[in-house]
């Protein structure tokens, strides 16, 4: 692919997971390779739009155009509105990405985007199983949420939060079901430390996700 | 820390998760919608309870909530078996029709250079109680069941009898153990308080704005302005 280094077109390539395509054709030739017809015409250097169907003409840049209040849109809010999806998404991620880095080794580097966290929560579930697919251990799913934390009200995150609705649309005995660690305080018990309690509730999780993990192929160790 | 009731990790816990899930071989999940962007004090909330996790989720500060954005964040050791199997099968088959939508995402870039701007460090949450707006002061209150929190989230957790710690409206809607959907504190009915995103410092006061109503408050006997309705639409 022809393209400078310090683009955004590379550091899109770099940094950002792209819906709906194929990740390492992407690294490679910088197009979206969407399985469609018209749709595969698109490259990350903006050459071509993906279709027309953005606000970037017409109507909506005017209305955008005239944004009122304060600071208003960026100064390339009109250039956010031509179709270059994946060049914002880079550059909206870079500074927590940069915040995030504690550890090079574990640094998140990629970003896949959505319009709410608890899309961003069924997301996750549905990446670590696609992944645990893709490197052989399809047992691997369990998923183990500490109780009481709130992660969303759709299928998989409202599961993790532990809501009632949508552990009830889930099949009985459902082996994706995500389990719970009661790691509240309240639940501590009498002249039982901090310390004390949490190493108990860590020590219980262990035994519990080895002793749940299904006796198929491997092993397995509760996938997060 | 969220609508689950603010229930702050006990001491140890999130140290002990890893060390759990680096032996087990199992992704660690930081869900920073609530505790990210210096909420905690910290940048995001898995530093200061001392982890670093493999998957990070990302909404509402990303943005201040002014447009619709959320993002998963990967590390490469997450996102290079699911980059493989979609060379393999020739697509990764999820994704939302907005995301990333151009001005969302512009957006989210003008709101993060404003909270480096006035918050480099990330460390907004710091300088803050543990529960903002003096409601410590409440904890001797004969509703108040518990006073807690940590950096700018902090909530108040109404009791119906406070030797007994028995929740008020027993068996209404919104009880995690009855079939309500949002499970909710201790006794679960907490009342959580979280400013606004990109909130300076100072104005931090500013979240009392939620109470100007109170009949028993500074505002009290202060005519509420109903929005003329108006006529013709319906």
């Amino acid at each position: 692919m022809d393209t400078l280094s310090n683009s955004l077109a590379a550091a899109d390539i770099a940094h950002t997971l792209h819906p709906n395509t194929n990740l390492r054709a992407h690294e490679a030739n910088g197009r979206w390779s969407w399985r469609g017809a018209r749709a595969s015409a698109s490259t990350t250097t903006g050459a071509r739009s993906i279709s027309r169907g953005w606000p970037a003409s017409g109507r909506g840049r005017r209305l955008f155009r005239k944004a009122p209040g304060g600071r208003g849109l960026p100064a390339d809010a009109e250039a956010a509105l031509l179709p270059h999806v994946h060049v914002q998404i880079e550059r909206a991620l870079d500074p927590p990405r940069r915040e995030a880095r504690r550890d090079d080794a574990r640094a998140l580097t990629r970003a896949f985007f959505t319009s709410s966290g608890s899309e961003a929560n069924d997301t996750i579930v549905k990446m670590v199983w696609y992944r645990s697919n893709a490197m052989g251990k399809p047992e691997k799913k369990k998923f183990l949420a500490r109780t009481k934390a709130y992660h969303g009200i759709t299928i998989a995150s409202g599961s993790l939060t532990g809501c009632h609705q949508p552990s009830r649309l889930r099949p009985a005995g459902d082996p994706g079901a995500p389990s719970h660690l009661p790691a509240l305080l309240p639940l501590r018990q009498e002249g039982e430390s901090e310390a004390e309690f949490t190493a108990g509730c860590c020590a219980n999780s262990r035994t519990s996700s080895r002793r749940k993990a299904p006796t198929r192929s491997r092993p397995s160790s509760a996938s997060r | 820390m969220a609508a689950g009731g603010v229930m702050p990790p006990p001491a140890g816990y999130w140290e002990g998760v890893e060390r759990l899930c680096r032996a087990n071989d199992i992704l660690l999940v930081s869900d920073e919608v609530i505790c990210g962007f210096g909420r905690l004090g910290t940048p995001f909330g898995c530093q200061k309870y001392g982890f670093t996790p493999d998957i990070m989720t990302l909404s509402k500060q990303i943005t201040s909530s002014y447009m619709p954005l959320a993002a998963v964040m990967l590390s490469e050791a997450v996102y290079a078996p699911i980059a493989d199997n979609s060379a393999r099968l020739g697509v990764f088959g999820h994704g939302f029709t907005a995301s990333g939508h151009p001005v969302a995402t512009a957006v989210a870039l003008e709101n993060i250079a404003i909270i480096e701007e006035r918050d480099p460090d990330g460390q907004r949450g710091a300088a803050g109680a543990a529960v903002p707006g003096g409601a410590a002061e409440l904890c001797d209150h004969p509703l108040v069941g518990e006073v807690r929190g940590a950096g700018l989230i902090g909530a108040l957790e109404l009791v119906a009898d406070k030797a007994a710690e028995a929740p008020v409206r027993e068996g209404r809607p919104g009880r995690s153990d009855r079939g309500g959907d949002r499970p909710r504190g201790r006794a679960d009915l907490p009342r959580d308080r979280r400013p606004a995103g990109a909130l300076p410092a100072d104005d931090r006061d500013r979240g009392r704005c939620r109470r100007d109503h109170d009949p028993h408050g500074p505002n009290a006997g202060t005519p509420h302005r109903r929005r003329p309705r108006r006529k013709g639409l319906l």
